[in-house]
């Protein structure tokens, strides 16, 4: 797996000529686990980013916003699984940290700092904040946990009411937004959120693939004995608390950027639940879940737009279904199918008959989903 | 002391002269008022050493003394000569004490070998931004751990399928996982709890075989086993040491210690009363 990194780090050299090439000649491979495809992975995902890359000059504002919502959950997502689904933390401070990034930023653009640099300006300082949460909660276990740091984050999303002189308190406050030369203010929070959330799946990935995301299953499954492996355990926590911080706040100046007005009634539970929800849909623990996890939130956010109130409850009913019937999330489905007779035939028939309507594009979708 | 005369002859140990690798020196323990350990004298020296007695005499306690899971009322451990009392298990583990637990606990999702692997923490010398980076001198340790790893697996017999997920693997091929896992570290102290407690027997001679042949890589290192399958104790270790409510009441060639009345008494006492 540490191989198929490396193919994907060099893939940029290669040819557009032997991309299609390259997606045929793997399209075969693609139902014997992650080994050895690196390369049609590394093609693949160039080829999404081109597409993704293009999106603002052919598509309507309405599909640029979405897909730009997408991402930002779907990034916000890769730090809460990070937490909830590698190291096997209940931190529900998520959404507040979230909300931290959004409003660091936004008040960090209005007294003259760039909006770049409030990118890793307001992780850091997350990242700091999700420590010093982190470090009584990483001794607490399970329910404990979820209960401590819920509370911590509610008390933080509560003092951005209170701060009302910097904040705008809960009327909320306008963010100044970010513009590239010569296009327009949300094609370019666009690339800025399509390039963060390329580097953060890339380099996520590319951890997780390797000891740091072994080390962290290690501490998730067998919790204390993973001292008896010259691992610190608590050490590890605290790091997928950061880590998890981090990201969330990235997802947070990026939202800013999104929403151009933030109010801290946005970062309540109504947040935090489809943030659960996007974890566990996507499914926890794996790699592309975030990115399933994210589009599904969004079309349901849609969806449930007009409940008002009730959309809690109709997010809870989701995660408690998706729970229970489906514990791996959508990935594990996409695995299950591949991995199902019928799957394999699927895959196996598709060099010979290359192509046509939906079926062709379900080769390498299911490909890019496989490892979780 | 007892004296050290070796007659398990298939037992590749040629290091006897060497130093005691380590040593609990009056190490006492108790919980709540009940007394686990009291005063528990032992050298363990290279090779391997068979720690046996009844239940609940104290066996798994001395194993948790010596990782750093629970620090003893009084006494001291020594490993090489340094204490590791008041250090925490991963301080532990890394110089060089190696475990397994009686329950096997593997990562179900991850490959064996990269269950293997996740037991190499002591060999690693760049941070996780080094390899995150793919710095020339981190991809060669990753590479160099999954050979090693790999080689481990194949010492125990289990090299066939090195990347099956280890849920996939029988419970017995998981606990012998495991054993391999603690021997990523390069051990100079391994301590096996139970480890052929519900094997069969052709798991058992895996275990056996990849221990002996660890070990003759490595004969400078000690493996201490706890087991109540005695017959497994006789063949493999030219030693063992009975625990019995919390004492080391013998200690010497298994063969020697298990036909001594004291043993027999406190086995045969225990027995009927734990009926296993």
């Amino acid at each position: 797996m540490s191989d198929s990194t490396e193919v994907l780090a060099s893939a940029p050299t290669t040819g557009p000529a032997a991309v299609a090439a390259g997606i045929r000649a793997n399209a075969g491979a693609a139902d014997e686990g992650g080994r050895g495809s690196g390369l049609r992975k590394g093609i693949v995902a160039i080829v999404v980013l081109v597409v993704l890359f293009a999106v603002p000059f052919v598509a309507n504002s309405y599909l640029v916003f979405v897909l730009s919502l997408t991402l930002v959950y779907a990034i916000s997502t890769v730090g809460f699984n990070l937490l909830v689904g590698w190291s096997g933390q209940i931190g529900l401070a998520h959404a507040a940290l979230f909300a931290l990034g959004a409003y660091g930023s936004a008040i960090s653009v209005q007294h003259g700092v760039p909006f770049l640099i409030t990118i890793p300006l307001a992780g850091v300082a997350a990242a700091l904040l999700a420590v010093v949460i982190g470090f009584p909660a990483v001794r607490l276990k399970g329910f404990f946990l979820a209960i401590a740091t819920l509370a911590l984050g509610m008390a933080i999303v509560e003092l951005l009411v209170f701060a009302r002189p910097i904040t705008g308190g809960g009327a909320g406050m306008n963010v100044d937004v970010w513009t590239l030369p010569g296009i327009t203010g949300s094609a370019s929070t666009y690339f800025v959120i399509l390039v963060v959330a390329a580097l953060t799946f890339f380099l996520t990935r590319r951890a997780l693939l390797g000891r740091f995301g072994r080390t962290l299953q290690a501490v998730r499954d067998l919790g204390s004995l993973t001292g008896s492996l010259g691992v610190s355990v608590l050490r590890y926590r605290l790091v997928a608390f950061g880590l998890s911080g981090f990201i969330a706040a990235v997802a947070g100046t990026l939202y800013s950027q999104l929403q151009t007005f933030i109010f801290p009634a946005m970062f309540h539970m109504n947040l935090l639940v489809p943030m659960l929800v996007m974890v566990f849909v996507g499914g926890a623990g794996s790699l592309w879940g975030p990115l399933v996890g994210a589009a599904f939130a969004v079309v349901i956010i849609e969806f449930f737009q007009d409940l008002g109130d009730q959309q809690a409850i109709a997010y809870g009913l989701v995660l408690m279904v998706v729970i229970a019937l489906l514990p791996g999330g959508l990935t594990s489905l996409f695995r299950t199918i591949r991995d199902s007779r019928f799957g394999t035939a699927l895959l196996r028939r598709k060099p010979a008959t290359p192509v046509p309507g939906t079926e062709g594009t379900a080769a390498p979708e299911t490909s890019v989903k496989e490892d979780a | 002391m007892s004296t050290e005369t070796v007659d398990a002859g298939d037992t590749a140990t040629p290091a006897r002269e060497a130093d005691v690798v380590v040593e609990f020196d009056g190490v006492s323990k108790s919980f709540g008022g009940n007394s686990v350990l009291e005063g528990v004298n032992l050298a363990v020296r290279p090779g391997f050493t068979g720690l046996i007695g009844p239940n609940g005499a104290g066996k798994t306690t001395c194993l948790n003394v010596v990782s750093g899971y629970l620090r003893p009322d009084a006494g001291d451990v020594r490993l090489g000569g340094q204490s590791v009392i008041g250090l925490r298990p991963d301080k532990v583990a890394r110089l060089g004490v190696s475990r397994t637990f009686q329950t096997p606990r593997l990562i179900p999702n991850l490959s064996a070998v990269e269950n293997v692997m996740v037991g190499g923490g002591r060999h690693h010398r760049h941070g996780h931004i080094a390899e995150l980076f793919g710095v020339p001198a981190a991809r060669r340790d990753e590479k160099d751990q999954r050979a090693r790893a790999r080689e481990l697996l194949g010492i125990f017999g289990l090299g066939a399928h090195p990347d099956r997920a280890a849920n996939q693997f029988p419970i017995g091929s998981q606990k012998i996982i495991e054993v391999a896992r603690g021997l990523l570290n390069d051990p100079a102290l391994l301590l096996l709890d139970e480890p052929a407690a519900g094997l069969g027997a052709e798991d058992v001679d895996r275990l056996v075989d990849g221990l002996n042949g660890w070990l003759g890589q490595r004969p400078e290192a000690a493996v201490m086993i706890i087991e109540h399958d005695l017959e497994l104790i006789t063949r493999l270790c030219p030693t063992a040491a009975v625990l019995h409510f919390g004492r080391i009441i013998q200690n010497g060639p298994p063969k020697d210690v298990l036909r001594d009345p004291v043993v027999v008494e406190a086995y045969l006492g225990a027995d009927v009363a734990a009926g296993d």
